[in-house]
Order: structure tokens, then C-alpha cells, then sequence
């Protein structure tokens, strides 16, 4: 499969003045202060092919912005190689702009006091759309998205859920082969989130569009992604498909018990108790030092079961384990 | 550009337009010395007052320039939780570096006027933080409109820029209904027409009214707010439906 | 290719005349503001006529004249804001990816709302200065006129506040630049006063500026009448025009390669 995104040894410096703390030292600061470098990326590479759904994620201030104004064209790298579909982005924009989509959670690209279909028709002739082209075309997302009840209302009489889905409308008009997305699901509430994420996973499914996105929602990284690439001080930490991710980073799980005891004396090496009563035992088991089998042929040997429950760790879990590996380390 | 750099420019910036605007006016009244009774060294007088404490509204009450949007997104909310004052803490979170620019032209005009002497001196100084507060307090109570009407920013910037365009201007010149709208709905008569008039004569009836029309106005845009905030916590606000 | 290229921008322009024309709120907004000034230069007038009688143009001509002025000065939107805005708020990045100018795509909204700005206020304009002044001193011709080189005057005004707006790409706020600019354009424009009130000099120095073009000559031209008004008009217009233009895109492509390299 070709590749959709190539991105090797990049770098990034920035030139930032200095501060000073303080009402004196905002007055030191008007009349004397260094520049110094900030390296925002340092080094980092990868290869995303085609029809590829990735998380780019990472604490605030990890790069993931400049990275992607870097592979929309908008910002230059002072060293590296990119290539978004083959091309340059910032030597081609504007071919590469038929090509490609954006969507960013916090800026919207609607005109609040017309209709969604306004905008829509603008953008068909951006991008030099065929009128019978447009139509299907438009008719076909609007039936996916199911906007047909607001796409003729005023944007700003829609909800922040509708906008959204016109938002997407918007950016997948040109029939665009990679879709950048930037907080997607930012402030929509979870019936929202959870059919941004479905529509998401059907374009990239139906159409082989290649999405690249980033959020602080893991639910987004679990249910839309299939490969995270973290980033971390303008580094890149982690690349893994998600699955892998969870084999490699998360060892234990948790279990549930409800027995016909109140509470369970249950002690073994590798299983911390969370809770111990009324009935319900929970607990984490490290998978490096026991089993799950362990854990239930033990318990049968004090009680009865009622029910057992095996929980993966969360997304979240694992994100924060890594970021905070990367910190001690 | 840094913040420093970009600091002194915007403040020599406004000075200049300041200045200008001011040429404008020597323009003016160099064809027609008389207007309704008033000189240049009125409008002089006028133009110091007017940006100066169009200035003191900027550096002590820039705060007011978001309010209504403040309103709208619910950024009152972590304030409100706060061990301080709201409002003058809302008032006070923002310095506009233009502001300077404004208080630097309104003193520059006081020398070059010649307008200063022992007795008109503390009078125009007073009457620019007089002149300050009305500003802010109007702007408090346009942006808290947006308590009850909704989205209003653009009309609020507008109505505030009517307010400061109309202080500017000689406010002798009206009659009639008009020139009860101008120490009511559009008080530039408060700002600049009393202290104008105080410099010319003073009296002890003018320096009361333009104290207590001050104190009012003041007096009014923290009711009308704090009376807006009540139904922003009641949830009744424009726009805080969830 | 060039005729579909022009149509995104002809797209643009219809989609932002609508979407000022449906933005109601802002149109009243103007046009109060529009009476407000008008009527402080009513007074003014009134008050000074009273005492000196006509200059130039008699009081109801110079209430027209001022009127003519406001028109395009109230009506010209405030593309430096939202240049600004674009580039604070990153909504230049849903411009640069796309296969058009934000420049091109800049002016042609900045013109759609001046060409419902015009139409509206035009209304408001006329009406109100007729009430107060009495008389419709000039020609129907020179309403034309005045109509026609009206347009033209608002869409120099947008191309220097679009110089003003790519000044954002260094500036934290541009409008202190935008208030010395309009200063400078009602002083030596002529807001107030016809410049052929002005002394010499100042005069000679207000013609070296677009400033006149955009102000006091256009609105002269709808009092008085004359072929080669119009013509030094239209060619100052023209002239001043392309000179801006120039400057804007030389600007902007800096400023471009600035944010390519520092970001924003």
C-alpha cells in the first residue's frame, strides 16, 4: 500500500524571548531580555499508508500542532523530509489542497448567519467540483450524516452535535483521500461523540479515507484508531498499532468477584485488592506474576461464584502510564 | 514582533492618531472661531479631558471590552468562585496597552493648550477620572445587556465607539431632546460638557452635578450588572440554557 | 481555467452579500450609528451656519457633502478585524490549505459585505439627510455619480485595510494602525470640511494621499459636477488602487514566509 504520509528526521526550532516573572519583571521585560532556540520537534519519523486510521496524540505543549501545521503545508520545517500523497506540502499547497481535508474542533469553517448548504455550495466551487458530481455527492453525505433535518437552518440555530456533522459534511466534500482532524469531538456530548466517531470509522471504511487525528478523548483513540503515534517534548515516544499497545504496556487487569461470602480472604503475589465487601471483591491481577486461573481456582476454594467480570485496562490508563514513564525517565 | 515592541508601538500609535484627530479640530475652528460660544481653548480642553479619560477607562477597566462575550460563555463561572470582588475583578482583568496612547495625548494637550493654571489644572484632572469612570461604568451596563439580550458584542463595541465619538465632539451644540440624551442615554455631556463648562466658570452647582452624575452612573452600572448576575445564577440567562 | 478560477471569488462575494443581508442586527447596528454621526454634524453645521452662513457649499450642500462621506466610511467593513482574527485564532489554516488566494478570497468577501453595507445604508443615508437638510441639491446625474465612484472609493478603503489587516502577521492588534489611518483619512480627506477650505499646503500634501479619493473630492463631485473631476477621480482612484496592491501582496507574501517559519 502506498504511502499517505512520510515523514523522516524532522525538526523544528523555534526563537522565544525571554520573561521575566512578576509586575518588575514585565517592565525588565520591555526593555531588555535573550532570544533563545525552542526545539518543538526534534527528530522524529514515520510512514502512514493509505486507508490508515491514526492517533497522534500527547500531553499539551508536546508538538502534535506543529506537526500537523507542518504536514498541512503551513508551516516549514527547519529540517527533514515530509511528503503528504507524494507531494510537498509546503511546495505544493494548493495541488495537495484538492487532496486533503481539515477539520478543527475549536474553528469552524460554516458561515454562522446562512444555512450549512450555503457553505457547501462555496466549497464546490473551491475546489472545482462538477455540479452532477456535487449533488450525489452531496446527497450521499448527506444521508450518511443524517443532516437533512438542519442542513436548510441557520448554522448558528444549530446545536454544537449538528454543527459538527456539517463541519465534516464540509471538509469531505471534495472527496478528499486523507482527513486531518484536530479535537473532533470537543465539547459534544456523548450521543454526539459516539455518532462523530461512527461516521468516522464508516468514511475511513467505505471510502478508504485515511485519517489522521488528535484528541485528549482516548474514547476517540479506542474507537476510531487503529494505530497511536505519541508524541511527547517534540518526540516521538511510542508508534504502535493499538492493540499492540495494550499487550505491550498493560500487564495486569482487573477482576470482579461476587461470591456468597461478605468478604473474601483472598491473599496471593500479584493481586492488589481495590475492594473487599459486601459481597464484591475486586482486584488488579499482574499478569507477569499470577494468572486469572490462579486468581478463580483460589477463590473456588473458599466460596462459591456468582459472577465474574474481567476488565481490560482503559485507554487512558495506558496513555498515562506512558506519559509517565517518559517523565521519570 | 515581541509584546514589548508591539507595547510601544501601539501606544505611540495611539498617540499620534490621537494628535491628528486633534489637527483636524485646529482646522476646524481656525475658519470658524465660534461655536456656540465655545473657542479652541474649549475644545482643547474638550479633546484632553475626552482622551484622557477614554484612556483611564482602557488601563483601569479594559476588562469591560469582553464582558458580554464573558457572559455568553459562561467564563463568569470560575470567577464567580473566587474570594474577590466580581466585578471590579472583571473590570480590572485587562490593560489596553492603547489606553496609554489615549492618557498621553490627553496630557500632552494640556501644555500645548495652554489651557493649565493653578485652578484649571486640578479641575481637568479630576474631570479626566471623572470622565474615566462614566466610560467604564456605560460599557459595564451595554455589555451586561447581554444578560438579558444575548449576543450583543457588536452592538455594544458600536454603541461604546458612539459614545467616545460623541464625547469628542464639541457638546455644546445640541438642543432639545438631544441634549437630554446627552447626560442620559449618551452621557458624553457628563464627560466633557461639565468640565468644559467648570474650566470656563466655575461653579460649586456644576462641580456637585458632574460628582453626583459620575457617582450614579457609576452607582447604576453596578446595579444593572449585579441584577444581570442574579439571573445568570439563576440559569434564567440569555444563552445558558445547556 | 481563469473563468472558474474568478467564479470561487464571484462565489464568495454572492455568498457574503447574503450573509451580511441576513446578519440584520450588525446592518441596524451601522445604521444607527450612520444617524448618530449624522446628526452631530447636523448640529454642528446648523450652529456654525447660523453664525457664518455658506462656505463653499451652502449648509444643506455641506450636510449632503458629509452625508456622502459617512456612507462609504460607515459602510466599509472591517476587514483589518478579521484578518487579524484569522491569524489569532489559526482559522488561516483552514485558507492555506485550499486552491485559492486568501487574499483573493479576503477581498472578495470584504466587497460583498460593502455591497450590502452601500445598498442598505445608502438608504438610510439618503433618507435621513433629505429629512434634515430639506433639499436635494444636485443633479440626478450626480447621485449617479456619486452611486457609481461610491463603490469604487469603498473598494480602495477595503484594499488599504486589507494592508492594515496583513500587518497582524507582526502586530499583537492592529488597531492602532487602523486609527491613525482613519484619522488621516478624515483629516486630510475632508470629512468635515471640503478641502479647498484647508490652507494651501495642507491641501497640496492631502492630494499627494488617496485619502481624497476615497472622501472629500468624491463627494464633491456629486455637488459639482464636471468631466475633469472625474477624470483626475477615477485615475487617483485607479492609480492608488494598484499601488495598494502591490504593497499588500508584497506584504503578505513576508509575512507568509514569517508565520511558514515561526508559526503563529
Amino acid at each position: 500500500m502506498s504511502a499517505a504520509i512520510q515523514v523522516e528526521n524532522l525538526s523544528k526550532v523555534f526563537w522565544v524571548r525571554e520573561t521575566f516573572p512578576g509586575l518588575l519583571g514585565a517592565f525588565k521585560g520591555l526593555f531588555c531580555g535573550n532570544k533563545r532556540s525552542f526545539a518543538a520537534i526534534k527528530d522524529i519519523s514515520f510512514k502512514i499508508s493509505q486507508g490508515e486510521r491514526v492517533a497522534f496524540i500527547g500531553p499539551n505543549g508536546a508538538g502534535k500542532s506543529t506537526t500537523i501545521k507542518m504536514l498541512t503545508g503551513i508551516l516549514h520545517p527547519t529540517s527533514g523530509f515530509i511528503e503528504v500523497l507524494g507531494l510537498v506540502p509546503w511546495k505544493k499547497r494548493t495541488i495537495l489542497g484538492y487532496q486533503m481535508g481539515t477539520v478543527f474542533g475549536q474553528r469552524s469553517q460554516l458561515w454562522y448567519h446562512l444555512p450549512p448548504r450555503d457553505t457547501f455550495d462555496l466549497l464546490a466551487t473551491i475546489y472545482d467540483i462538477e455540479p452532477q458530481i456535487y449533488e450525489s455527492r452531496l446527497q450521499e453525505l448527506i444521508a450518511l450524516f443524517e443532516i437533512e433535518d438542519y442542513v436548510g437552518k441557520p448554522v448558528r440555530q444549530l446545536s454544537l452535535g449538528e454543527r459538527m456533522r456539517c463541519e465534516l459534511v464540509a471538509s469531505l466534500l471534495h472527496h478528499p483521500k486523507i482527513l486531518f482532524l484536530d479535537e473532533p469531538t470537543i465539547g459534544l456530548d456523548i450521543n454526539a461523540k459516539l455518532m462523530i466517531r461512527g461516521l468516522l470509522n464508516r468514511i475511513a471504511k467505505d471510502q478508504g479515507t485515511t485519517l489522521f487525528l488528535t484528541s485528549h478523548d482516548t474514547a476517540d483513540i479506542e474507537q476510531v484508531c487503529d494505530r497511536v503515534i505519541v508524541l511527547d517534548q517534540g518526540g516521538i515516544i511510542t508508534d504502535s498499532p493499538l492493540k499492540e499497545l495494550r499487550r505491550t504496556y498493560m500487564k495486569k487487569k482487573w477482576v470482579h468477584l461476587f461470591t456468597d461470602r461478605e468478604t473474601l480472604p483472598l491473599s496471593l503475589p500479584g493481586v492488589t485488592i481495590g475492594e473487599n465487601a459486601r459481597y464484591h471483591f475486586a482486584c488488579e491481577v499482574d499478569l507477569d506474576v499470577t494468572s486469572i486461573d490462579r486468581v478463580i481456582q483460589e477463590t473456588l476454594k473458599l466460596t462459591t461464584l456468582k459472577d465474574v467480570t474481567i476488565e481490560d485496562p482503559s485507554m487512558e490508563e495506558i496513555i498515562r502510564l506512558l506519559y509517565k514513564r517518559q517523565s521519570d525517565a | 514582533m515581541s509584546r514589548r515592541e508591539a507595547f510601544f508601538v501601539e501606544s505611540a500609535l495611539m498617540l499620534a492618531n490621537n494628535l491628528i484627530f486633534f489637527v483636524m479640530w485646529r482646522i476646524f475652528f481656525l475658519q470658524f472661531p465660534d461655536v456656540a460660544g465655545w473657542n479652541f481653548q474649549d475644545m482643547l480642553t474638550l479633546t484632553a479631558v475626552g482622551m484622557g479619560g477614554y484612556g483611564l477607562s482602557q488601563i483601569w477597566g479594559g476588562g469591560t471590552k469582553n464582558l458580554s462575550r464573558m457572559i455568553l460563555n459562561g467564563d463568569l463561572d470560575p470567577l464567580m468562585t473566587q474570594p474577590k470582588n466580581l466585578l471590579l475583578h472583571v473590570v480590572g482583568s485587562k490593560v489596553l496597552s492603547k489606553g496609554w496612547g489615549h492618557l498621553m495625548a490627553g496630557f500632552i494637550l494640556i501644555p500645548l493648550g495652554g489651557i493649565a493654571s493653578v485652578y484649571t489644572l486640578p479641575l481637568i484632572l479630576l474631570s479626566m477620572v471623572s470622565g474615566g469612570l462614566v466610560f467604564t461604568a456605560v460599557h459595564v451596563m451595554v455589555h451586561s445587556l447581554a444578560f438579558w439580550m444575548g449576543p450583543m458584542e457588536g452592538l455594544a463595541k458600536k454603541y461604546c465607539d458612539a459614545l467616545f465619538l460623541f464625547a469628542l465632539y464639541p457638546t455644546n451644540i445640541y438642543s432639545g431632546l438631544l441634549q437630554l440624551v446627552m447626560f442620559t442615554l449618551i452621557p458624553a455631556g457628563v464627560i466633557t460638557y461639565l468640565p468644559v463648562e467648570l474650566v470656563r466658570h466655575f461653579s460649586w452647582a456644576l462641580f456637585l452635578a458632574l460628582a453626583g452624575s459620575t457617582i450614579a452612573f457609576v452607582a447604576a452600572a453596578c446595579w444593572v450588572f449585579y441584577a444581570g448576575l442574579k439571573r445568570y445564577a439563576s440559569g434564567h440567562a440569555f444563552g445558558m440554557r445547556g | 481555467m481563469r473563468r472558474y478560477y474568478l467564479r470561487k471569488y464571484a462565489a464568495i462575494f454572492h455568498l457574503s452579500f447574503h450573509h451580511t443581508c441576513k446578519n440584520y442586527k450588525a446592518l441596524m447596528g451601522l445604521s444607527v450609528f450612520l444617524i448618530t454621526c449624522l446628526t452631530i454634524f447636523a448640529y454642528l453645521w446648523k450652529v456654525v451656519a447660523a453664525k457664518t452662513g455658506s462656505v463653499v457649499f451652502s449648509p444643506a450642500q455641506l450636510l449632503w457633502y458629509i452625508a456622502f462621506n459617512e456612507w462609504v466610511l460607515i459602510s466599509t467593513p472591517d476587514t483589518e478585524d478579521e484578518m487579524e482574527e484569522d491569524l489569532r485564532t489559526g482559522r488561516l489554516a483552514y485558507f492555506l490549505p485550499r486552491p485559492l488566494s486568501y487574499l483573493g478570497a479576503t477581498f472578495a468577501g470584504a466587497m460583498g459585505t460593502l455591497c450590502a453595507n452601500l445598498l442598505v445604508l445608502g438608504g438610510v443615508t439618503f433618507l435621513f439627510t433629505w429629512w434634515q437638510a430639506g433639499t436635494l441639491p444636485f443633479q440626478p446625474i450626480g447621485l449617479l455619480v456619486a452611486v457609481f465612484f461610491g463603490i469604487a472609493a469603498g473598494c480602495l478603503a477595503v484594499i488599504f485595510r486589507m494592508l492594515i489587516g496583513v500587518s497582524a502577521f507582526w502586530l499583537q492588534e492592529v488597531s492602532p494602525f487602523f486609527w491613525i489611518w482613519e484619522k488621516l483619512l478624515f483629516m486630510l480627506g475632508g470629512l468635515m470640511l471640503p478641502l479647498s477650505l484647508y490652507p494651501d499646503w495642507m491641501q497640496w500634501l492631502a492630494y499627494c494621499t488617496p485619502f481624497p479619493a476615497i472622501l472629500g473630492e468624491r463627494s464633491a463631485l456629486a455637488l459639482d459636477f464636471n468631466g475633469q473631476a472625474i477624470a483626475w477621480l477615477s485615475l487617483s482612484i485607479v492609480g492608488w488602487g494598484v499601488l495598494a496592491t502591490i504593497c499588500l501582496r508584497a506584504l503578505y507574501r513576508r509575512g507568509l514566509r514569517i508565520l511558514n517559519v515561526e508559526g503563529g
